[in-house]
């Protein structure tokens, strides 16, 4: 996998490439990119950059201006007074909340990757009207059912006010993206692997654990890195379903909303509620910078 | 497989048919058992002869039975058959005694009678009673018959100025009845001797309220009007307990004597009255006194003659002066006046004139103003008509006849007495009192925990303290949260003889039995029989339970509407049966797996018998069987994912398109089909086509936003010669996505678009006026379009598409002459167009459904029918709507993806030929 990178690093073909560069090569091209890239750098950092600023000023300094650094002198004093505030709104619901996502994310993980091992390596005779079932359902934007899914969540199941009701209906709706997304990739995985392992005796679970996993191992932490923050960032099913236990999201947009926490409070709750995100995301930075993910993406 | 079929084929087929027919009768059968068997609240409509409608409900002395009544009816029933015991018609056997008695009953139609029973000691006492405030007692002879005693009072109605007693509860200790009620618009209590009602009110008094007084040593006290209200009242052991709307309790001495003071008991209202009634001419407060009056009118006409008069900018006349003091005079002669009797015209004048009082008294009064009145003189007449009145009560400071409130000295208060509590930081809707407990409960709506407070505690609290700080939680009951009962506490009710808890809140089908022997609490759903077109509000009427808690009865309201749209409100008594429906969900279950397996054997013996028939059909069902035996393990485990799929997916889909054309709404939660009715008002809104408008124009955006912008971020990283300046961008790229997306929302939301926001800061800073970014109708849309600026955060597919073309397409590329610019439309684009699909399918459906920007970012004013399918689902919890909106966005989304499919296979086809 790594050596069509290596290809355009280091391109065979072209020995001369350091005496003769090409046109877009120059450096009279080559400053007005790096000045673009940078301006757009500049300007995806600005949400960052004005939560991290402000979480470390006072309220006075963030009223006054929002983009000024904060005064050095006063930082003690405001991040003491910005994260204990943040902290006593949110700090309830932040284990719960990551562990929440977490057990949402091994589940929704291991039911897409069944899922999708069954529909792509198993032969059997309504193969293609089960993935036809599965299929259309990513016609049905997942909105529309909730009139009927939150009373049966809720009255039906007894599971009001509960994270189990909360991940159960999130893991039972996600299981097509799943299964969509790995059945793409199983699909690609050399088919002489497998048959070799069958021909070794090998059973499913050993198919499953030794090739298929391992093989597509970057693009099932790629849709746990996504399931995870997906539930983690999820506010339309928890708003719906739960009520005194909560989300992160939920209660954020609560005390934002109600004015209970603002200005440099409000930045500092963001900056704690991004900790477990830059777990995911140092994951996400490590295995698709290289963008190779997306080779194999189609629809 | 072209093989002959074979005999043992046949037969085994045969077989097979034969067993899946089996297994569907098999199941058919289960799925109508248990469907037969599941438990059903049985409802009761109304009793009597005439078939009216119940009004009350009340529990017999031991539990055992209950009773129900109708306007003229009472119906005694056996607690757990709910089979009728004996009838009485309550309005003829009471017009039979008053004619025994040569009583006329003119003036007096025993209309809607009432019941209530009490247990004392000694006795039972059934009591009826109507809004006359009638007494009958009722007795029961040895022959089990109920008949009305001889000791009834008969309220004789004699003029049209009657005030109807308004009872709003009875409770009786030893032979003593203590009634509660409204008259007036004043609650008061009354006591009466159970054994001979004929002696009439023996005392009465106000329910009084107590806050506190700015007067230093000084505490308010008020009679309790309608407006504030008592929710619930009970006797026991001394005391009078009444529960405040809003949490309050009030405590009374049963002696009904409002303090002890001094040497002796006190009453404040009557005491209070004797001391100023005793006063010249008896008024009875300063602004009644007619001298005052006169003093102030002869000032005013004064004032009147040197420069017009005006109030709330109208001219006051001389006469009109006059007027006013005189018909201020009349009313405080006539002495009964109260405020709520006052006409509109009357109490105009009276205000106007208390006005001007005042505006004579102030000393922040204008100097123009002071220039026109001789101050001097006013203040003379003001304290004159003072100390014509003055009485000088050493308890009490002021008081008001009119509205019954009254400033007494702290230390006139006598706890014992008397004690009145506030709610506190609880959300309180209601409480019970339990005589076996010696405690209150009461369920707080801020948490949904059942709190008590034993007596023992209330009676030690000081004056005017929080229910709160008494009240203890009991964790382990929870009573779910944010929960009101209906008006007047009826949802909530305590049956002793388990030792049991009822809560049923407004509008919910749950029912909450506290078992407080257990300290547990069973949150069940009462499955209320729709005998109607839908169960409207579930106004609650009365619970009550018999002595082991076997059977709930319930009586609540059902709303019918008629064709006409017209609602009619009907009660309902439904008999419930905890243990019963211990079993419901389990019996529930089965039967739709029952259900399930019957429709899907039926289908497989279908096709089974159809497959009979013929040879070739016989071969495929033989290949099938052998197909399944051999993947038997991926069968089961597909089972589990289907059905996920199934309960998650299909089943909410499905639900949602039928319900779109039904009403169904959290107030009336039932399918009414209604013609169409929710797509006929979603085209007729006029809301409609912008937020249509709207929507397109997101999805345009979006699309634009989220293909054109970061493949030429990709273009050019790709373009960078220095690569490991790439790789660092690349890296850096991902940081942003640390901020979770609602915060990031927020951001713009409060950081950017905010009043205070970067933008306005800006704005500010140079001079500018600020702007409401997302509320003003001119930059809403685009402040919306441009959140998330500068749109590349997706490059990396199209990154890594671009990454992963093979090499020789460029140098080929290359040799044909295409310069940088040609290369990326001619070889990278191109070759890119299965991320770019994906992308483009994808944002396609996030951006019709996306209704976070317009939610989070509060922009009231763009609709989207996103927005709206949430509004009404939330909001308005109208879900027919919502589920309209939702399959009309399902429809245009389904539309569009499929066309798309069909466009892309057309290329491709075009691409093959």
């Amino acid at each position: 996998m790594e050596n069509k990178n290596l290809k355009i690093a280091t391109p065979t073909v072209q020995p001369k490439e350091h005496t003769l560069l090409m046109p877009h090569e120059k450096t009279g091209v080559q400053v007005p990119i790096l000045v673009f890239i940078f301006i757009c750098l500049a300007f995806s950092f600005l949400p960052l950059f004005l939560t991290v600023v402000n979480a470390l000023k006072t309220d006075v300094q963030v009223q006054t201006n929002a983009f000024a650094f904060p005064k050095i002198s006063l930082i003690g004093e405001a991040v003491a007074h910005n994260f204990s505030t943040a902290w006593a709104a949110i700090g309830k619901y932040y284990f719960k909340t990551i562990l929440v996502a977490l057990v949402g994310a091994i589940g929704e993980t291991i039911i897409g990757a069944l899922l999708a091992y069954i529909l792509s390596f198993k032969d059997f005779y309504f193969k293609d009207f089960v993935f036809l079932l599965f299929i259309s359902v990513l016609l049905v934007p997942s909105i529309i059912g909730y009139p009927i899914l939150v009373p049966l969540v809720r009255d039906t199941f007894g599971l009001n006010d509960n994270y189990a009701g909360y991940l159960i209906a999130m893991i039972g709706g996600s299981q097509v993206m799943g299964m969509f997304l790995f059945k793409t990739f199983f699909s690609q995985q050399p088919k002489s692997l497998y048959e070799s392992a069958a021909l070794d005796g090998a059973n499913d679970l050993v198919i499953l654990t030794k090739i298929t996993v391992p093989l597509a191992l970057p693009i099932i932490l790629y849709y746990f890195v996504g399931c995870f923050s997906g539930i983690y960032n999820e506010y339309l099913w928890a708003s719906l379903i739960l009520n005194e236990n909560q989300t992160l999201t939920n209660i954020m947009y609560a005390v934002v909303d109600s004015g209970a926490i603002k200005y440099g409070s409000m930045y500092a709750m963001y900056l704690i509620a991004s900790v477990p995100l830059i777990i995911t995301v140092a994951i996400s930075m490590k295995y698709f910078k290289s963008g190779e993910f997306a080779a194999g993406l189609k629809l | 497989m072209s093989l002959k079929v074979t005999e043992q084929d046949r037969r085994r087929v045969r077989g097979t048919t034969l067993v899946f027919c089996v297994i569907f009768i098999v199941c058919a059968i289960l799925a109508a058992v248990f469907a037969i068997i599941t438990p059903r609240t049985q409802d009761i409509k109304a009793i009597g002869a005439n078939n009216e409608n119940i009004t009350g409900l009340v529990e017999t002395h031991d539990g055992s039975t209950y009773i129900i009544q109708s306007a003229n009816w009472i119906s005694e029933r056996d607690s757990f058959t709910g089979e009728e015991i004996l009838t009485l018609n309550i309005t003829q056997a009471i017009k039979d005694k008053l004619a025994a008695h040569g009583e006329s009953v003119a003036n007096n139609s025993f209309t809607q009678m009432r019941m209530s029973v009490f247990e004392t000691d000694t006795n039972k006492y059934f009591i009826a009673y109507d809004v006359n405030g009638n007494l009958f007692k009722l007795e029961r002879n040895d022959n089990g018959q109920i008949s009305v005693t001889d000791d009834y009072l008969l309220i004789k109605v004699v003029n049209e100025a009657f005030v109807p007693k308004n009872i709003k509860g009875m409770e009786a200790i030893g032979n003593k009845l203590y009634v509660l009620l409204l008259e007036n618009n004043f609650f008061y209590v009354e006591e009466y001797n159970l054994d001979n009602l004929a002696q009439g009110a023996l005392k009465r008094k106000f329910v009084w309220d107590i806050s506190p007084s700015p007067e230093e040593g000084y505490i308010k006290i008020e009679a309790v009007k309608s407006a504030t209200g008592v929710l619930s009242f009970y006797a026991h052991d001394g005391r009078l307990f009444f529960v405040k709307k809003g949490g309050g309790i009030i405590m009374m001495s049963t002696d009904l004597i409002d303090t002890r003071y001094g040497d002796g008991s006190m009453d404040f209202f009557a005491d209070a009255k004797a001391a100023f009634d005793s006063v010249d001419k008896g008024l009875y407060n300063k602004f009644y006194n007619e001298e005052y009056i006169d003093t102030v009118v002869s000032k005013l006409l004064e004032t009147a003659d040197k420069k017009q008069l005006s109030k709330g900018g109208q001219p006051i006349s001389k006469d009109e002066i006059i007027a006013i003091g005189e018909a201020y005079k009349a009313q405080s002669i006539s002495k009964k006046v109260t405020i709520a009797n006052v006409s509109a015209s009357d109490a105009d004048n009276w205000f106007v004139l208390q006005d001007f009082i005042d505006v004579f008294k102030s000393s922040e009064i204008s100097d123009s103003t002071r220039s026109r009145v001789n101050q001097d003189a006013v203040t003379n007449a003001t304290a004159a008509a003072d100390g014509a009145t003055k009485v000088e009560l050493e308890w009490c400071k002021e008081y008001d006849a009119n509205v019954m409130s009254m400033l007494v000295k702290e230390e006139c208060l006598d706890k014992d007495c008397y004690n009145s509590l506030i709610p506190g930081e609880s959300t309180i809707n209601g409480m019970i009192y339990s005589r076996d407990n010696r405690a209150m409960y009461y369920s707080n709506a801020s948490d949904g925990y059942l709190y008590v407070v034993s007596r023992e505690d209330l009676e030690a609290a000081e004056i005017y303290s929080k229910v709160s700080t008494v009240a203890k939680r009991i964790d382990a009951i929870h009573c779910g949260k944010g929960q009101t009962f209906s008006d007047f506490g009826n949802g909530l009710s305590y049956n002793r003889f388990a030792n049991t808890l009822y809560l049923k809140f407004a509008n919910e089908r749950r029912l909450v039995i506290v078992d407080i022997n257990n300290a547990k609490s069973d949150i069940k759903n009462m499955d209320y029989k729709v005998v109607s077109s839908y169960i409207g509000a579930f106004d609650m009427y009365g619970i009550s339970g018999d002595k082991d808690n076997s059977v709930t009865h319930v009586l609540h309201q059902v709303t019918k509407v008629d064709k006409k749209g017209v609602d009619h409100n009907y009660l309902y008594l439904c008999s419930y049966e905890p243990e019963r429906f211990e079993n419901k969900n389990v019996i529930t279950v089965l039967f739709v797996i029952f259900l399930i397996l019957a429709v899907v054997t039926f289908f497989i013996s279908l096709w089974l018998l159809l497959s009979l028939r013929t040879d070739k059909g016989i071969k495929k069902v033989v290949f099938i069987a052998k197909d399944t035996k051999k993947n038997k393990f991926v069968y089961l485990a597909l089972t589990f994912f289907v059905a996920m799929l199934m309960l998650f997916c299909y089943y909410e889909a499905v639900g949602a398109i039928a319900m779109s054309f039904f009403d169904y709404t959290r107030e009336k939660p039932a399918w009414i089909w209604n013609n169409f009715a929710n797509y006929v008002k979603i085209f007729n809104d006029q809301y409609f086509l912008p937020s249509i408008i709207n929507m397109l124009f997101f999805l345009v955006s979006d699309i634009v936003l989220s293909i054109v912008p970061p493949i030429i971020f990709a273009i050019l990283l790709i373009l960078i010669r220095n690569k490991t300046t790439s790789n660092w961008v690349r890296s850096l790229m991902f940081i942003p996505g640390i901020i979770p997306s609602i915060a990031s929302m927020l951001i713009w939301r409060v950081g950017i678009y905010g009043d205070e926001g970067l933008l306005n800061q800006l704005i500010m800073a140079c001079g500018g006026q600020p702007v409401n970014w997302l509320l003003n109708k001119d930059y809403a849309r685009w402040s919306l379009i441009m959140m998330g600026f500068p749109f590349v955060g997706g490059y990396l597919i199209f990154y890594g598409g671009m990454m992963n073309i093979p090499n020789e397409y460029h140098e080929a590329g290359r040799l044909e002459g295409l310069g940088t610019v040609k290369r990326f439309l001619k070889i990278d684009i191109p070759l890119i167009m299965p991320q770019i699909k994906y992308i483009f399918v994808t944002t396609f459906i996030a951006s019709v459904q996306n209704f976070a920007r317009t939610h989070i970012l509060k922009s009231t004013v763009v609709t989207t029918p996103v927005q709206t399918m949430y509004t009404m689902m939330t909001e308005q919890a109208n879900y027919g709507m919502s589920s309209a909106y939702a399959t009309l966005i399902f429809i245009f989304l389904f539309v569009a993806i499929v066309t798309n499919f069909k466009m892309q296979k057309q290329d491709a086809m075009g691409a093959d030929l």
